[in-house]
């Protein structure tokens, strides 16, 4: 057994062919470590190599005894003798280089029937935009896994932004339209595509990707003297900020239209919007009365369309999660800015130009509205069932477009992007594609994590 | 690290986590006061304001907390025991008071009851009257203070 302590006066015991290896091994270990002896210096001493070994690298003295399964090898030694050790270098399949992938933009002009099944990407303008908002949390995963960002035009989007293209010269209570569909089928990515379509012709877009953490009390609250609402100062302050960031030039050529008085700040005739919201950004107290001055003002905007995406909305039609004085959860009509959000998506505020897109997600459990999916028909409940007037009111008018599943070439595109993206591990066949497409169902999100993850 | 009635409360910690830290807070108390105070319910004790932290403590200074509580318990205890009620005997021995049995299974009964009986410690306090148990000075005071020599 080559690993046990070897010492010259076995050396002699040992019979005629062994010597060399005894040899061999003797001559693999620096003198310093003769006594020791390793599996990996005799395996290695077993393929003769020209290369001399550097003394003590790979050879760990074990204090006093000849533990050789206690084996310490350098990684890079290892890696260049390409023996035993292969843990030290990374899995090939798995450790695969990020190589970004080449798209095409997502124009108003490549968005057409020929492309559907391309992959295209966010355009260079609307990126660094959709970079202040942030972007729906569980699409955000793909988004990182695979670069540039991109999403697939689909024959819904077609269709979905022929119906927006429609609404620019419409006031926005006769387009509030709300995406639906099943988990996963791509709801929130065709309003980030909207964003995208929107923010490229020159609308004025306010995007809301994470509804819910308006009202899941992560914002401080105040209540407002003599008043049943409470006001989210920081809240106010941050989408503020937000929307002045996105829309900076189309924003500093708008101007309001009469002197206003917005909390300790007197606003003078003839000041842009953008410096409006600047100011609510600094100031945290009057922001929630800039987010209402500069919503009016929007209203009666004829030169430029505004539209209003709002994600995760199913967390504005149930209760949320702050208390009013007396312990009891409010309803979202008594915070404001998300009440200013309502009064837009139920029609009783108008913009004049523009649209309201909303989605549902159902991704967290604590956000389901049970209001908004009966009246969304996606619960069938008996007719006799009360539900709650306050919340009822809020859901009338709204314009149901559903959000289907991938069909096969919308699914091949998104697969060769995949593959293009280098997130397989074994080879991106048509079989391959088959599998998966049949396992997911065509789910979008399902195909992705089949894809991703194998599962 | 906010110090509050004689408390410490963890800057890190959510408010609604760190209000149970005081002798006579749980979790619902602490919810009514932050619903009291329209404080969110993920705000941090170092993401309180100044004016905020003076509404918790003079809040605080209105219940009967701490000390104050301890107190109240004890007196109510001592109250049984002066009287000469079974309850009150049931205390003083450690045994269960309820009218639990005793064959099998009295565990924190024995561990636990009795405590209440026993000289209090020195605590901060918000109270003005003094306890029923006379605390004990400075041996320097003590001396002086006594009315027989």
């Amino acid at each position: 057994m080559a690993h046990r302590l070897l010492s010259s006066s076995t050396l002699l015991l040992l019979p005629r062919t062994q010597p060399s290896l005894a040899a061999r091994v003797k001559a693999a270990v620096p003198v310093q470590y003769a006594n020791y002896v390793t599996a990996s210096s005799v395996v290695l001493a077993a393929k003769p190599k020209p290369k001399p070994k550097a003394g003590g690298a790979k050879v760990v003295q074990t204090k006093g005894r000849a533990n050789s399964f206690r084996k310490k090898i350098s990684a890079d030694e290892d890696a260049s003798e390409g023996s035993i050790g292969g843990s030290s270098r990374q899995n090939e399949k798995y450790y695969k280089p990020v190589t970004p992938v080449k798209v095409e933009e997502f124009l108003p002009s490549t968005v057409t029937k020929e492309n559907i099944g391309q992959v295209l990407g966010f355009p260079s303008n609307v990126l660094p935009a959709l970079n202040h908002t942030g972007y729906p949390t569980l699409l955000n995963e793909q988004f990182n896994l695979i670069k540039p960002t991109a999403l697939v035009v689909r024959e819904s989007t077609v269709n979905f932004l022929e119906k927006i293209d429609k609404a620019m010269k419409t006031p926005s209570a006769q387009s509030r339209l709300v995406l639906t569909g099943r988990s996963g089928s791509g709801k929130s990515a065709m309003l980030l595509q909207t964003v995208s379509h929107c923010l490229s012709s020159g609308w004025v877009v306010i995007y809301v990707p994470k509804a819910s953490t308006w009202v899941n009390s992560s914002f401080a609250y105040n209540k407002v003297f003599d008043s049943t609402t409470f006001v989210q100062p920081t809240l106010a302050s941050n989408i503020a900020s937000q929307i002045n960031s996105i829309n900076k030039r189309a924003l500093s050529k708008i101007v309001t239209s009469g002197a206003v008085k917005v909390g300790r700040h007197e606003i003078a005739q003839g000041t842009t919007l953008s410096a409006l919201l600047e100011m609510g950004t600094k100031d945290p107290s009057a922001a929630q009365d800039v987010m209402e001055v500069f919503m009016k003002e929007m209203n009666s905007q004829n030169t430029i369309p505004t539209l209003i995406a709002v994600d995760e909305v199913n967390s504005f039609f149930r209760q949320t999660q702050y208390f009013d004085q007396d312990g009891k959860k409010l309803d979202p009509e008594f915070l404001r800015l998300p009440r200013l959000f309502l009064n837009y998506i139920s029609g009783k505020s108008s913009l004049n130009h523009g649209a309201v897109v909303i989605a549902t997600s159902d991704s967290l459990l604590e956000n389901k509205s049970e209001v908004l999916d009966i009246v969304l028909g996606a619960k069938q409940v008996s007719p006799y069932y009360r539900l709650p007037p306050n919340l009822v009111s809020w859901t009338e008018g709204l314009t149901r477009f559903d959000v289907p599943n991938y069909t096969r070439t919308e699914a091949k595109g998104v697969f060769d992007y995949y593959k293009k993206g280098n997130i397989f591990f074994d080879a991106a066949t048509e079989s391959l594609f088959l599998n998966r497409f049949i396992i997911s169902g065509g789910n979008p999100r399902n195909f992705f994590t089949a894809c991703a993850k194998g599962i | 690290m906010l110090h509050l009635l004689g408390v410490n409360l963890p800057d890190q910690k959510l408010v609604q986590y760190a209000l149970p830290l005081f002798y006579g807070i749980g979790q619902k108390t602490s919810l009514k006061i932050l619903a009291a105070l329209s404080i969110h319910k993920k705000c941090k004790v170092s993401d309180l304001s100044e004016s905020q932290v003076t509404q918790l403590s003079s809040l605080l200074t209105e219940m009967t907390i701490e000390s104050d509580l301890r107190k109240q318990i004890r007196a109510n205890i001592m109250h049984h025991r002066s009287i000469g009620t079974y309850v009150g005997r049931r205390h003083a021995m450690g045994l269960p008071v309820r009218g639990q049995n005793t064959r099998n299974n009295a565990k924190t009964a024995r561990r636990l009851n009795g405590r209440w009986l026993k000289a209090e410690r020195k605590e901060y306090s918000t109270a003005t009257t003094r306890s029923i148990i006379p605390t004990p000075d400075s041996p320097f005071e003590s001396f002086f203070n006594r009315n027989w020599f």
